[in-house]
């Protein structure tokens, strides 16, 4: 009975290493989270500074990634920037990708 | 903050979940080369060796942004909460600090010596900068001070904006500037805008990791 427990350990530890092996290796790093896990936007639409703080998406203290360009102003607050981690927008007309 | 736009294409970028060096990796959609985050540069795929351009960003407070840009658009989703969403308190200033780049090259100045000389008239990579920094809200900016081929010095001045924000004055020409914006609001100046550099704040621990040998801003005393 104890044997045949051990054996089955073996193997699964056997299969579970090969496993790892081939799912995690990369040509660099490895892979942490499956592809595409993070909700990237893209394009998003924006709200106004009014109209995100009636919706409590904002308060004063919140700390915000603020990009200026071209006469055209945007804000990404770090805690829903921790949900996508990645998106892609524009800014003043120039195409931009914003990463936390 | 990268510009998509590389040589005549505009790249779309997802997340491809991978950890490489502490930071994860974006693949471009339209070839599925692997872009590292930190250097821009794509390590792999048919892009590879190829760089994306910076677009330069400021980390603050919501109340800050929106004071200086009242026009500002916001993006939505909902709170989080908890760690990510506070401001950065005086207990954390210690360990952080405004990584500033000028061609590439970095230059640290931490929190905790910024908070005893928050204003800096420096140099270093060939290139004279000003940074500023307002322990408020923990808030770097640095910016190029040559404009038309003249070297501003700069100094804080005792005037405030309409909003309450704080005004820095060259000493060359007595003109009021915005340090959030870079951009004069007064006097001779007015309307000129200083180059925005690349800056962000980092763990002084993670900029040493990163940028062996790079210099880090101290006082003379």
């Amino acid at each position: 009975m104890l044997r045949k427990s051990a054996t089955a350990w073996m193997v699964a530890a056997a299969v579970l290493t090969a496993l790892a092996a081939t799912a995690a290796a990369q040509p660099l790093g490895f892979q942490a989270v499956p592809r595409d896990a993070f909700p990237v936007f893209d394009d998003p639409k924006m709200l106004s500074a009014a109209e995100a703080e009636k919706q409590g998406v904002i308060f004063d203290r919140d700390v915000i990634i603020g990009v200026a360009h071209n006469g055209e102003a945007k804000a990404y607050p770090i805690t829903i920037m921790g949900v996508h981690e990645l998106g892609n927008d524009t800014i003043g007309g120039v195409p931009i990708a914003v990463s936390w | 903050m990268y510009r998509r736009k590389l040589d005549d294409k505009v790249l779309s970028f997802g997340h491809a979940g991978i950890l490489y060096e502490n930071s994860f990796i974006m693949y471009d959609r339209e070839t599925e080369s692997l872009w590292v985050h930190v250097t821009g540069e794509a390590a792999h795929g048919p892009l590879k060796g190829k760089k994306l351009d910076f677009m330069p960003s400021t980390v603050t407070s919501w109340a800050n942004w929106k004071k200086n840009y009242p026009l500002t658009q916001v993006l939505p989703g909902y709170r989080r909460g908890g760690f990510m969403g506070t401001y950065v308190g005086p207990f954390q200033s210690d360990i952080l600090g405004l990584a500033v780049l000028v061609k590439l090259k970095a230059k640290l100045y931490p929190y905790g010596v910024l908070e005893r000389q928050n204003l800096v008239n420096d140099e270093f990579n060939d290139a004279k900068v000003v940074v500023y920094y307002s322990p408020d809200d923990a808030t770097g900016t640095a910016w190029r001070r040559e404009l038309d081929g003249r070297v501003l010095t700069f100094e804080q001045s005792e005037r405030k904006d309409a909003q309450g924000n704080v005004l820095l004055r060259d000493r060359e020409t007595g003109s009021l500037w915005s340090w959030l914006r870079g951009e004069a609001v007064d006097g001779e100046l007015k309307g000129r805008k200083l180059r925005q550099l690349l800056y962000n704040p980092i763990l002084n621990d993670r900029f040493v990791a990163f940028y062996p040998g790079a210099p880090i801003f101290d006082t003379a005393n």
